[in-house]
């Protein structure tokens, strides 16, 4: 493993370590298995799978394989023909359906949003149906609204007609989050939107992720997308067989056989530079200035730096555009700027193969990145991700295919 | 005479009739509404049931009202009571119709989201279901309001209440005096009262029906 460019595994024990409790419960599957009757074999067959508690568990496998199947019979949309499910010390296999439902999170490709509700309803029907109080549902609406980046005040009266395939998925994500589950089922969430609000998206998970730390299981048939997002993917075969169950890195470096090979594909060496995360290199201070800021001295501070640019703020940190030199010279330069449409940026989450695709359509040469609450943390330098992808290739383990790239 | 001076003189009588036509009509349909959603959530989960719904409907709206009318007064004796009871019958044909068609039209997986975020099945329906249907449902609705001013017309065969009574007067006596006249006054009653049922129907959908599927 490389020293400065952390991996999955390392990051993930020093976040735990951060200070953030876990709030997800464990996980067991014991022997479960689906039947369907007048059906010869079994579509999920005697399946045992332990899912740690905060975890992310990504189930990729080939369609039919019984992943979905598998997934639906953890919440019991699917009835189990045998086996037991513990969610923390729990049989849930015998308990109220309905009641069991409402303690887990479930999103599904498209969100699901019933279009005839707000926003707003559609995230309160779990806390709704758990009877909490009007003042609670609204707060938790507003709240959820803020935590995947929609603005509540903006789009909290919307239909979900009204809002695009990436807002709309970011809605399907707060109504699975409303009543806190300590469980998330997430069953192909992002399959159906374009691929850069995918990758988007799936930086917005892990950033709550590492905030929330549920336990998630997530069905997916992307391995890219599992590489990407899980702490540990079970690799399944027809009948729903764990072939491989551990973390992406060691799936890379040694799959158990021809079929995960297979499944990996060429360039599990590429693949592991998704694995580097922005907060896992060194950031970069640019020169920043404040919305209604004194723009002479931003200037004089951007000069004192040697940048020819700043990024400017708003009252909450939020990185809003660039402004050059130039522009800053005008008069009131920075009593109105309005947020970039266009404006790259990164939060520490995301894998350096984003920040250098951010870079290569910005013309900074370096991306902004933001933490919680996209506030402003730094920046990263195009030097930097070269310098940690070196670092990343030269110590990457070997593998049965070395990529030659 | 003049028609309209025929109006005029018998406006009282012309005005309560058409009260009466309306009334008789709105409330069968409110029957026609409880019967035929009742029929449709029976049904409409399994694909036999549809079908079955389906070809009802169908035939159903095929009986003669004449010879409906004739069978239910050897039952039933009273004449408002056969009125009711046959227009309930025709008008909850097609609302079961539409409203089985819109609940199959709702998408499955946003029903298998609403269980799996814990609503129970009697919640899918009324807070899901219904509420996606509604549009489709109500067209229905409409459609039976329309088709059941015409067949109120034919209820005053029984001695039903409303402005049939009018037109069977003028064909019964036609070339009499003012016979066509009974028969236009009855019939052109009649229409302005569709109009008005069809446009409050109208936006009565539009009230109930959910701003984010509204069309």
């Amino acid at each position: 493993m490389s020293d400065s460019v952390a991996t999955k595994t390392s990051t993930s024990s020093s976040t735990g370590s951060g200070g953030d409790s876990v709030h997800g419960e464990q996980i067991v599957l014991d022997g479960i298995t689906k039947r369907y009757p007048r059906q010869k074999t079994a579509a999920v067959d005697n399946v045992s799978l332990t899912i740690p508690a905060g975890e992310t568990v990504m189930l990729v496998g080939p369609s039919g394989c019984g992943k979905t199947t598998t997934m639906k019979m953890i919440n019991r949309l699917i009835e189990p023909t045998g086996g037991r499910i513990l969610i923390g010390e729990e049989d849930v296999t015998k308990i109220n359906a309905d009641q069991l439902r409402r303690r887990i999170g479930y999103v599904i490709q498209g969100a699901g949003l019933f279009p005839h509700m707000s926003v707003a309803d559609n995230i309160a029907l779990v806390p709704r149906l758990l009877k909490w109080d009007k003042k609670r549902v609204s707060d938790r609406v507003d709240e959820l609204l803020e935590l995947v980046n929609l603005d509540a005040g903006q789009y909290r009266d919307r239909y979900p007609r009204e809002l695009s395939g990436g807002q709309q998925q970011r809605v399907g994500v707060a109504r699975g989050l409303a009543a806190d589950p300590p469980v998330l089922l997430m069953d192909e969430p992002f399959g159906a939107v374009d691929p850069i609000t995918r990758a988007r998206l799936q930086d917005e998970l892990l950033r709550l992720q590492d905030e929330l730390g549920k336990t998630i299981v997530f069905v997916t048939h992307d391995f890219d997308e599992a590489v990407k997002l899980g702490d540990r993917i079970a690799i399944l075969q027809v009948g729903s067989q764990i072939v491989q169950y551990d973390t992406p890195e060691n799936i890379l470096a040694h799959p158990a056989d021809d079929f995960v090979a297979g499944f990996v594909g060429h360039g599990a060496v590429l693949k592991q530079l998704s694995l580097g995360r922005v907060r896992d290199v060194e950031l970069h201070e640019a020169a920043v200035a404040h919305v209604g800021g004194d723009p002479r001295e931003a200037a004089a501070k951007a000069k004192a730096l040697g940048r020819e640019h700043v990024i400017v703020l708003d009252s909450q940190d939020r990185p809003q555009r660039w402004l050059s030199l130039t522009e800053l010279a005008r008069r009131g330069a920075l009593d109105n700027v309005t947020r970039d449409r266009d404006l790259n940026v990164v939060n520490t989450a995301s894998t350096l193969n984003d920040a250098l695709e951010s870079m290569l359509v910005s013309s900074h040469g370096v991306v902004v990145v933001t933490g919680r609450r996209n506030a402003y943390q730094g920046v990263v330098r195009v030097e930097t991700i070269m310098a940690a992808i070196q670092d990343l290739r030269s110590t990457a383990p070997s593998t049965p295919e070395p990529a030659d790239a | 005479m003049n028609f309209f001076s025929f109006v005029g003189d018998r406006w009282s009588v012309l005005s309560y009739l058409a009260y009466q036509h309306l009334s008789v009509v709105v409330q069968s349909l409110v029957l026609a509404v409880v019967i035929g959603l009742l029929l449709a959530v029976l049904l409409y989960r399994s694909s036999a049931g549809a079908a079955l719904g389906n070809v009802a409907s169908a035939v159903g709206l095929t009986i003669p009202s004449y010879a409906l009318l004739g069978i239910l007064i050897a039952f039933l004796s009273n004449g408002v009571v056969v009125s009711v009871v046959a227009l309930a019958f025709y008008g909850s044909l097609p609302i079961l119709r539409n409203a089985i068609v819109g609940l199959r039209g709702v998408d499955p997986r946003l029903v298998e989201s609403a269980r799996g975020m814990g609503m129970t099945r009697a919640a899918v329906l009324l807070r899901l279901e219904i509420p996606l249907a509604w549009p489709v449902i109500m067209t229905g609705v409409r459609i039976s309001g329309q088709m059941l001013m015409g067949v109120a017309a034919i209820t005053a065969y029984v001695l039903g209440p409303g402005l049939g009574g009018y037109i069977f007067a003028g064909i019964s006596r036609m070339g009499g005096a003012n016979a066509t006249n009974d028969i236009v006054a009855g019939t052109i009653g009649i229409l302005i009262l569709a109009v008005v049922l069809d446009v409050v129907l109208n936006l009565l959908t539009r009230v109930t029906t959910s701003k984010g599927i509204r069309v």
